[in-house]
């Protein structure tokens, strides 16, 4: 499912999204390339911010390629990072789309199925994770034991 | 005074900062009723995560932007062309 994004509200979507997000803390917010053919968009959120002391992460990056009626997104990064734990949604590379779980004192780099998300839904599910004060959890996933072949090719899962 | 009719400070009030607030917290903090505290959610002047349908909690930042501070946001721009290939290198790095 392509995410487009007009031209035109392009700016106002980014100032959105950085009002939304300091509400959960401090923001770092970077935009790359917004008159070139290609742009880039991230922000990282140290929460709960305001002098208080960093308890958890967000990290959303997007890059967006130009197309006729606006921007298309190609990639993503939305991450969650909290108790040494992370969850993660990912679109990028050979792997396409997939997301990565990370439990407390369980690193990995499995990369696991996923279907494709949006920054703003992705972020309020990170929020009620953040609210429940909790490390990560990673059940229920489905393991990719390669990246797909070509385009078209679906992702492997390990059964 | 009612709160909202006059002008708020981070200053005027005493709390410890943490991730989320109760609406009953807001209220003690503020000093007005919950059914203020709620009112406000209502009309959107102040910001709360809603969990259920009478379930809500106050973030920090939210707290602090109802009480005057400013949004917490550094902002910057730059005029670099994304490539090709380099842009998936720098998203891997977050992969641990």
């Amino acid at each position: 499912m392509p995410f487009l994004l007009p031209i035109s509200g392009f700016r106002q979507t980014v100032d959105e999204i950085e009002r939304q997000l300091a509400y959960y803390g401090d923001v770092r917010s970077n935009v790359q390339g917004a008159t070139t053919a290609r742009c880039s968009v991230s922000f990282e959120v140290s929460a709960p911010g305001y002098g208080a002391e960093t308890v958890a992460e967000f990290v959303y990056r997007e890059r967006y390629r130009r197309a006729a009626g606006g921007w298309l997104r190609e990639h993503y990064v939305y991450e969650y990072r909290a108790f040494r734990s992370r969850t993660a949604h990912h679109q990028h590379g050979a792997w396409g789309v997939h997301r990565h779980c990370e439990a407390t004192g369980h690193p990995s780099r499995a990369h696991y199925a996923d279907v494709e998300r949006l920054l703003q839904p992705t972020h309020e599910g990170f929020v009620r994770l953040y609210e429940r004060a909790q490390p990560v959890r990673c059940f229920g996933l489905r393991r990719l034991t390669r990246p797909p072949r070509g385009d078209r090719g679906e992702p492997h899962l390990d059964e | 005074m009612a709160i909202g009719t006059r002008a708020r400070t981070v200053r005027e009030h005493s709390f410890a900062r943490k991730p989320f607030y109760a609406p009953a917290e807001i209220a003690r903090i503020l000093g007005i009723s919950d059914q203020t505290v709620l009112a406000r959610i209502h009309d959107r002047k102040l910001f709360a995560l809603q969990l259920g349908p009478r379930l809500y909690r106050i973030p920090l930042g939210a707290l602090l932007q109802f009480l005057g501070e400013p949004p917490s946001i550094s902002r910057s721009e730059g005029p670099r062309a994304v490539v090709d290939g380099t842009e998936d290198d720098e998203l891997d790095r977050t992969e641990r």
